[in-house]
């Protein structure tokens, strides 16, 4: 649900702490929600009923109302108290993904938590429920979230159960066990379409003349206009989504190198995503690339590792407020 | 047509706010008119099949009908606010609300709505059978509230994250896991209730108007014709309730004085205008009774009596009474709440022995056209005898020897009544006697005058007090006489002893006894009986008569302090943030403490006493090297810390031995670098 930004004391703001952190009374804050004011506002009339009326029953019952509300608020507190937070490992998404913010909230007591939900200025959330002596996994959904790194900030955790009269909240800044603060990386959305990469360079001139029947294979790279069709490995094409052409020992020590100056897009985020397409092309085709965007070059590389790193790279281009 | 599947996940919230309320408004439903009642139960059906077909209700409907709700209730009630109008029209619109798609808050509101018809109820009844219901019904409401947090969780994320791939199922609220939080949630608030209940001031109302209500009550009315009492005496309501704090007066003496009626028709006894307002004349004679009556409300003025009020009347709270010279109290108002009022008074007494005045006299000597025979009677008497107390009891001679029958069924009488009951039918109740006797008295030159209230009544000696029912209602007559002022009379004593000394149903013909309840006076229910009005008899009076009296009586009995504004709100606080206070200790959860096993913390205690000494054992250091440099660091006590070092190792990777951990603690405490 999402609630305009929880408050806090203005003298105690919430600071970057590392987790877990437990829920104490000292950071829970608790105030009626609006339904709770309306309650009172019945009861009052309620009361005002019962004296002109002078009905015993009246007031008991108006009494037992206004009760049950005040033992509510106790449980509303109660279901926050001595939850243990801590910040999970989120996974790195594209751009236009779900980008979910992921905490553990870990239950060490012998009660039931219900409906505990997270806000946050550009997110929602479900709430769930914890069991008795659980774990969950309370996830933050990003809406909209752009390139970049998205540090979780500040954000609340709260709960109206049992009644709803009453809404219980803490205000918190996490960081991981690092110490850095909490968030997820939002890799530039690929671009649709498929270009194909362009043309590997570094290959001497002497390499042309055995290119034409090195015997070793050693690979597939995405097609490209004017390889033969011969060369087209049908099979893995079938499997992937795009056309693989087969390479020979004879393409060795060619580099395919992205740059930013390659991309034909003008705007830089469009160029990322070129860019960031061709990235996946060339890690899905196992060929080795460098990248060389303004300001930052990654050497050739080949594998998992190389292919985040660029990732990242490409993220966290000229986003200076980004972590790492 | 579809069967409806009443577990799908879009009928559970509907049916968690249906049924708490049906449970709220089924009490209603006695008191409201058919028609509203029936359209709620329309509009719950019609909200679980558009709801399971999912189809929704235009605007413009909802309005017609919210519009054609207004307008019944305006013909039946005349009004659309107040207790009646105003909660006919409130449970219309809750089952119209039902037809709408429901928010939580919409779902909330309309449980608010519940809460507060809820206590309305109370304005129809406050039986305990009643609030023992209501309970029940809190409950439901209570939970359906839980239900209803638990649901707008659902509702609200997939409302709001309509593009994330599966919103993850919700589990419906659980119905055993609701109920029961809803009844720990009643529980630990009735002591804060009860608190409220006891100590918040009570107000004496009402702030504005009381209702009118126009319901009829069986009860004294303030005429008597032939055949009123007996159709009384089928009623076993209860009329009212008598404490005596001296010994009570017996039975036969309990003549609960009420209305007087002057003025005879030839056929109905009234008062058909006001008794002159002098001052009651009256000269006690002894036995004096203390007692307190609590008058169930009877929608009339007047509030009854026994004997002669020793001193000037209680004043009632927001009250007016005055006390007429016939010894006829009456209120201001009608008495439409119960009243409970505390009398000193002389049983014997001598009402204007000292003459009456010429416009008295008069009235009370008047007698219409008709019942010749009748009066040919009386007059016969009249010149046989000079004095008067002779021929009252010649008349009651006359009841007792000739063939009168005491009988609930009196043949119906003619135009002149009390001839045709005296000289043809001979049969006859209360009234009947009371009516010819006071006619013979008139006719023989004696004012006389008929009396009603009730006689007699019913000892629970359970609880020590007296209960007087609608068929306790008697009539008898009151003749003025010189020295001796206004004397009873009751000539239905001379024809039936039994009804004055034993109550009514001995009194009656052996085919006559009335049927039911009342008749167990002899009866193995009749204890059941006796505690079931004891128990109503302090519900009303300590749970529904809980009024600023008996609020300050009952707090100035614990403290007199206690009993002042003051006192109120400072024993309020105190309790309350007593109370307060232990439900907060009481809601910090128990958390499962880390556990830590013995040999650690003492361990941990030998390092903290190295540290006071400036050998701080690093974070990654083991057990072992850090004994090796502290040992460096301190060869004079180099034995005792590897011999710690030792023994706590062995503890904690090898085997934990019970001697080894007592030996651990003694070095440790024996450790003193």
């Amino acid at each position: 649900m999402k609630f305009p930004a929880l408050p806090y004391l203005p003298w105690r703001p919430p600071h970057l702490e590392s987790s877990p952190i437990q829920l104490n009374a000292r950071r829970l804050y608790i105030l009626p929600t609006r339904a709770g004011m309306v309650f009172a506002l019945l009861l009052l009339g309620l009361l005002v009923g019962a004296i002109n009326y002078g009905l015993s029953l009246a007031y008991l019952f108006t009494f037992w109302f206004a009760g049950v509300a005040v033992v509510a608020m106790l449980h509303t507190q109660r279901n926050l108290f001595g939850l243990r937070l801590s910040a999970k490992a989120s996974q790195p998404v594209f751009a236009g993904e779900s980008a979910r913010l992921l905490l553990e909230a870990d239950n060490p007591s012998a009660l039931k938590r219900f409906r505990i939900g997270l806000t946050h200025p550009s997110g929602v959330c479900e709430e769930s429920d914890i069991p008795v002596g659980g774990k969950t996994d309370l996830a933050l959904q990003l809406i909209n979230a752009e390139r970049g790194w998205h540090a979780l900030g500040r954000f609340g955790i709260y709960s109206c159960y049992p009644l709803g009269l009453f809404r219980c909240w803490s205000v918190l800044e996490l960081s991981d066990s690092n110490a850095t603060p909490f968030g997820v990386l939002i890799y530039p959305k690929p671009a649709a379409d498929a270009l194909p990469l362009p043309a590997s360079v570094g290959a001497d001139s002497n390499a042309a003349a055995s290119k034409t029947d090195g015997d070793d294979f050693t690979g597939l790279r995405v097609y490209q206009a004017g390889d033969t069709p011969r060369r087209i490995a049908w099979k893995a094409a079938a499997r992937s989504q795009h056309l693989l052409t087969k390479q020979f020992s004879g393409q060795q020590g060619a580099t395919l190198q992205l740059s930013w100056s390659q991309a034909p897009e003008k705007e830089t985020e469009a160029r990322l995503s070129r860019l960031t397409r061709w990235v996946l092309d060339a890690h899905a085709a196992s060929l080795p690339f460098s990248l060389t965007l303004p300001g930052r070059e990654i050497g050739k590389g080949i594998g998992e590792a190389h292919l985040r790193l660029c990732l990242e790279a490409l993220a966290r281009f000229g986003n200076p407020d980004a972590k790492n | 047509m579809p069967r409806i599947d009443l577990n799908t996940p879009l009928l559970a919230p509907l049916l968690w706010l249906i049924l708490p309320l049906a449970l709220v408004l089924a009490p209603h439903a006695l008191d409201l008119p058919i028609w509203i009642s029936l359209s709620w139960l329309v509009f719950a059906m019609l909200s679980v099949f558009s709801t399971q077909r999912k189809k929704t209700w235009s605007g413009g409907m909802k309005m017609l009908l919210s519009l054609a709700g207004v307008a019944g209730v305006l013909l039946q009630y005349g009004t659309v606010i107040g207790p009646q109008g105003g909660v006919a029209l409130l449970v219309f619109l809750s089952g119209a609300k039902l037809l709408e798609i429901q928010t939580t808050r919409d779902r909330l509101g309309l449980l608010f709505v519940g809460c507060f018809l809820l206590v309305a109820y109370f304005l129809n009844s406050q039986s305990l059978l009643m609030a023992g219901y209501m309970v029940f019904a809190a409950g439901a409401l209570v939970a359906a509230m839980i239900a209803n947090v638990q649901i707008s969780a659902q509702t609200s994320a997939q409302k709001n994250t309509p593009s994330s791939p599966q919103p993850s199922p919700q589990p419906a609220p659980e119905l055993r896991a609701t109920l029961g939080m809803a009844g720990r949630l009643l529980v630990q608030a009735l002591p804060l209730a009860l608190l409220l209940f006891l100590l918040f001031p009570r107000l004496q109302g009402p702030l504005w108007g009381l209702p009118q209500q126009g319901t009829a009550q069986t009860g004294l009315s303030d005429r008597m014709s032939p055949g009123d009492f007996g159709q009384l005496t089928l009623s076993d309501e209860i009329a009212f309730r008598v404490e005596f704090s001296t010994p009570p007066p017996s039975p036969s003496a309990l003549y609960w004085r009420g209305p007087v009626l002057w003025d005879f028709d030839g056929r109905t006894w009234q008062t058909r205008f006001a008794v002159p307002t002098t001052p009651v004349r009256g000269e006690a004679s002894g036995q004096p009774i203390a007692y307190a009556i609590t008058l169930e409300p009877h929608r009339m003025r007047w509030l009854f009596l026994l004997g002669l009020p020793r001193e000037r009347l209680p004043s009632l709270p927001n009250m007016e009474t005055t006390l007429g010279p016939d010894l006829q109290w009456m209120s201001k108002n009608p008495i439409n709440q119960r009243l409970r009022y505390q009398i000193n008074a002389d049983l014997d007494y001598r009402l204007e022995p000292d003459g009456l005045s010429a416009a008295t006299r008069n009235r009370t000597l008047a007698l219409p056209e008709g019942n010749p025979q009748a009066r040919a009677l009386a007059e016969q008497w009249a010149n046989q005898r000079s004095d008067a107390q002779a021929i009252v009891n010649q008349a009651l001679a006359h009841f007792r020897k000739e063939a009168f029958f005491y009988s609930l069924k009196p043949p119906l009488l003619g135009e002149n009544s009390v001839d045709d009951f005296l000289f043809v039918s001979r049969r006859g109740f209360c009234e009947h006697y009371a009516s010819a006797f006071v006619v013979l008295m008139r006719a023989a030159g004696i004012p006389a005058r008929v009396v009603t209230g009730y006689q007699g009544g019913e000892l629970n000696p359970l609880g020590d007090y007296w209960i007087v029912r609608q068929r306790d209602a008697h009539a008898w007559a009151e003749v003025w006489l010189p020295n001796l002022g206004w004397t009873r009379v009751d000539p239905t004593a001379a024809v039936a002893p039994n009804r004055v000394e034993r109550g009514l149903n001995a009194a009656l013909p052996a085919g006559e006894r009335l049927a039911g309840l009342m008749n167990l006076n002899a009866n193995w229910l009749m204890p059941l009986r006796q505690r079931w009005d004891l128990i109503n008899n302090q519900w009303n009076q300590w749970v529904l008569g809980y009024n600023q009296d008996r609020q300050r009586e009952f707090l100035a009995r614990l403290n007199p302090f206690l009993s002042t504004w003051q006192g109120m709100a400072w024993g309020l606080a105190a309790a309350g943030g007593a109370l307060l206070l232990i439900a907060s200790l009481w809601a910090i959860p128990h958390l499962a403490r880390v556990k830590r096993d013995p040999a650690s913390l003492l361990y941990t205690r030998f390092c903290l006493k190295l540290q006071r000494h400036g050998i701080v054992r690093g974070d990654a250091e083991g057990a072992a090297d850090f004994a090796q440099r502290a040992a460096q660091l301190r060869p004079d006590m180099a034995k005792p810390i590897h011999l710690i070092t030792q023994l706590y190792l062995g503890l904690r990777y090898d085997r934990a031995e019970a001697d080894k951990l007592a030996q651990l603690k003694q070095r440790v405490n024996a450790f003193k670098p």
